[in-house]
């Protein structure tokens, strides 16, 4: 049956009368969602910007705050290669110059590769950011013969006290084989020392997969 | 408030009252239905939203009643219809009403079937209301607003008669038993000359034999005539039907009756038409309805279309107050904006300032931190051998027959060389190297494995390992000592291998000089005392 629509039927009439009450009622609560959504947006791009001039604010104090409290001493690390690449030919040649001091009849040394010290190793600084520096450390076996014990302490002050980098003894021995009541011009000592020399580079730490 | 019109239909007349709840509005006296039509057509015009319930007040109208069989469900209104079609085959308007059950051997339904004899009359109205597009709510009868009135009166009567006079000068009369409905009558006067109390004496009495003979009333019950009348006639009606037998008698005057309804109604010309509108406007759903299916119909789109306005209403109220909660919100959120904005400009030029304030750097503070933090942090964590040699050195200053021929020192977690525990110690855990020599688990303090010799030695194992526990216990004593072992002694009871020896009790070879080796293992406390020595540097 076709529907024909009679204007002065009762149901169509109340029909259109109730659409135009929900027309209505729909555009004010539109008009005003959009007044909600507008002021709300507002708020939050306020908070928002709020929220990034503070961090900018307290970024700005904090950084000059640490750059205060660490810029001399931050580039004197780099005059002194304390921070930057490693100086193993300056490393050597305290070694060497030591060793000649202490009139020691010879010395070896031996490098390992450089090998980057893993997140894990690194003393945690700050929890809430994320380490921007790595380190790095390379082992150098000594083996010297020594007039006397104390000889081997001598040399490791002398070089902790030069170094470009951070000394880490790991292992020393000394051994005397040979008879001590005979003495000789030559050292008895046999000595030998492991030593970790640690550098900081102004670079994070790359997470290191163990599988490549 | 709703306002509705209420057509009274007469059988000569026609009375259309306004209500508007208890207050009637206006009233307008018509005449027939054609000649009527014009002035109607004018009223509904401006009324157009009123329904309208129709009155039919004639005397064309029968009453009977008869029992159905209890049914239940879907059958009892065919049921129902079927027995009003078999009463009244040839009857268009007609309506049944539920009279409750009467329980017997089995249960019957007391029905009372009503129809209206001459349809002529409404059939003719409600075509021009038809015509007119007036919105007809309920076709009913006055016996049946009547009915209504009895009930609002609360009055418990086992049979009362119900007379009031007619709006043509006649005499309305409706029996009711037990609040049930049962009779109505509309009577003319007889005489031309009977006066209005003799009519309700004579119509009284007749009603009483009528119902009598017809057995609707035993003929030695009391019968309760209930009289609407106009307020001045109380006197003479109680004078004149006192003589009534069998008849208790009760005069209810119109205007007590509409002020006792709080009806606001004309102060002349009161009639018991305007308390039967009042109830036709008020109470129209308790109405028994006579509408044909077209009136229905229509009647019940306008309610789905009055529904479907009430829900927008509703539904657009609800938005309303949604829309102000939300405007209220607005305007908290928005109120504090000048300060906001004073706010912000106060940060911006503080953020200025504090950039104009930096100081320039090559590198990234945090990474200069960082950096620094990292060295320090690694300089603590530094051990040297030193304070273990110390140590050491001063507690065997006592002892100088115990020369070292061996001192090895690992760091913590570091494995020394010179010492490998006994493998028997530790099976599980044991780690080999690419050798497959036994590494020996990494201590978490620093060790110092130390091998001594008694120098000059004269063959008294006995003495040398005593001199060499006084020795140990020496280095006990040290403050940085935690621990000291012996690992290794001449005639070790924990020695895997066989030990042979020849001893010569004359004199002494010198080819074979006896040794006495002696391997100590120290641990040392956890500090980082050594380390802070070596700081300087940095």
């Amino acid at each position: 049956m076709k529907y024909s629509f009679n204007p002065d039927d009762r149901l169509a009439q109340a029909i259109k009368k109730s659409a135009i009450i929900l027309g209505a009622g729909l555009l004010v609560t539109l008009i005003v969602w959009q007044l909600r959504e507008t002021a709300v947006a507002k708020e939050i791009s306020y908070q928002q910007q709020m929220n990034y001039l503070r961090g900018q604010v307290a970024r700005i104090r904090r950084d000059r705050e640490w750059t205060e409290a660490y810029q001399s001493n931050y580039e004197q690390m780099v005059a002194n290669r304390l921070i930057g690449e490693e100086s193993r030919l300056e490393w050597r040649s305290m070694v060497v110059d030591l060793a000649r001091n202490l009139k020691l009849p010879e010395v070896k040394i031996t490098f390992s590769p450089k090998q980057a010290r893993p997140v894990a190793t690194n003393p945690v600084i700050e929890l809430k950011t994320p380490l921007q520096v790595s380190s790095y450390s390379s082992l150098m076996t000594l083996d010297l013969r020594v007039f006397h014990t104390l000889d081997l302490t001598l040399l490791l002050g002398e070089l902790d006290r030069a170094t470009s980098a951070v000394l880490m003894p790991k292992r020393c021995s000394l051994s005397l084989d040979s008879d001590p009541v005979y003495l000789d011009a030559l050292p008895l000592v046999t000595a030998s020392c492991d030593l970790s020399w640690v550098t900081v580079q102004p670079v994070p730490t790359k997470a290191t997969n163990e599988y490549f | 408030m709703a306002e509705t019109l209420v057509l009274l239909l007469y059988s000569q007349s026609a009375c259309l009252q306004h209500w508007r709840g208890k207050q009637l509005i206006a009233e307008w006296a018509l005449g027939g239905a054609t000649e009527s039509r014009d002035q109607l057509a004018k009223i509904i015009d401006n009324h157009k939203q009123c329904p309208i319930t129709v009155v039919i007040d004639t005397a064309d109208e029968e009453l009977r009643t008869t029992l159905v069989p209890k049914v239940t469900g879907g059958g009892r209104r065919q049921l129902l219809q079927r027995t009003l079609a078999q009463a009244f085959p040839n009857t268009e308007y007609k309506a049944l009403l539920s009279q409750g059950t009467v329980r017997g051997k089995r249960p019957n339904e007391q029905v009372l079937l009503l129809a209206i004899t001459q349809s002529s009359l409404l059939t003719d109205w409600l075509a021009i209301l038809a015509e007119l597009n007036a919105l007809v709510q309920r076709v009913t009868t006055a016996s049946m607003v009547l009915t209504q009135l009895a009930r609002r009166l609360g009055e418990k009567n086992e049979y009362e008669l119900i007379v009031y006079r007619h709006h043509e000068q006649g005499l309305r009369q409706l029996f009711l038993h037990r609040g049930q409905p049962s009779l109505s009558r509309l009577s003319v006067a007889t005489h031309s000359g009977e006066s209005i109390i003799e009519q309700f004496s004579t119509e009284a009495t007749h009603t009483r034999q009528y119902l009598n003979n017809s057995k609707a009333i035993p003929r030695d019950a009391a019968l309760t005539v209930l009289i609407l009348h106009r307020d001045h006639m109380a006197p003479a009606l109680s004078e004149g039907l006192a003589d009534l037998q069998q008849v208790q008698l009760r005069l209810q005057g119109i205007r007590a009756l509409a002020d006792k309804f709080s009806l606001k109604l004309p102060t002349d010309d009161l009639r018991a038409d305007h308390l039967l509108g009042w109830l036709a406007a008020s109470y129209p759903d308790k109405l028994v309805d006579f509408s044909p299916a077209t009136v229905r119909h229509e009647h019940r789109r306008f309610l789905w279309g009055q529904w479907a306005v009430y829900a927008a209403v509703i539904a657009t109220a609800a938005m309303l107050v949604w829309s102000a909660t939300e405007l209220f919100a607005v305007w908290e959120i928005s109120k504090p904006v000048p300060q906001q904005r004073l706010l912000l400009s106060q940060w911006q030029q503080l953020e200025q300032d504090a950039s104009a304030a930096a100081i320039p750097s090559n590198t990234p503070p945090l990474i200069m931190k960082q950096a620094i933090e990292l060295i320090d942090q690694l300089n603590k964590e530094r051990h040297f051998p030193d304070r273990a040699l110390r140590q050491v050195a001063s507690a065997l200053a006592d002892y100088p027959q115990l020369r070292f021929r061996k001192i090895e020192w690992a760091s913590p977690n570091t494995t020394l060389k010179y010492y490998t525990p006994p493998t028997s110690q530790t099976p599980d855990n044991e780690v080999f190297n690419e050798l497959g020599e036994p590494v020996p688990p990494p201590t978490a303090t620093e060790t110092l494995f130390l091998e001594l010799q008694i120098e000059p030695f004269n063959g008294d194992y006995l003495s040398a390992l005593i001199r060499t526990e006084n020795a140990m216990n020496a280095i006990k004593k040290l403050v940085d000592i935690r621990d000291v072992q012996m690992v290794s002694a001449p005639l070790n009871v924990n020695s895997q291998h066989d030990f042979s020896e020849q001893i010569e009790l004359g004199t002494q070879s010198s080819h074979q000089k006896p040794q006495a080796r002696f391997q100590l293992l120290i641990s040392l406390e956890s500090t980082l005392a050594s380390a802070s020595d070596h700081l300087q540097g940095h």
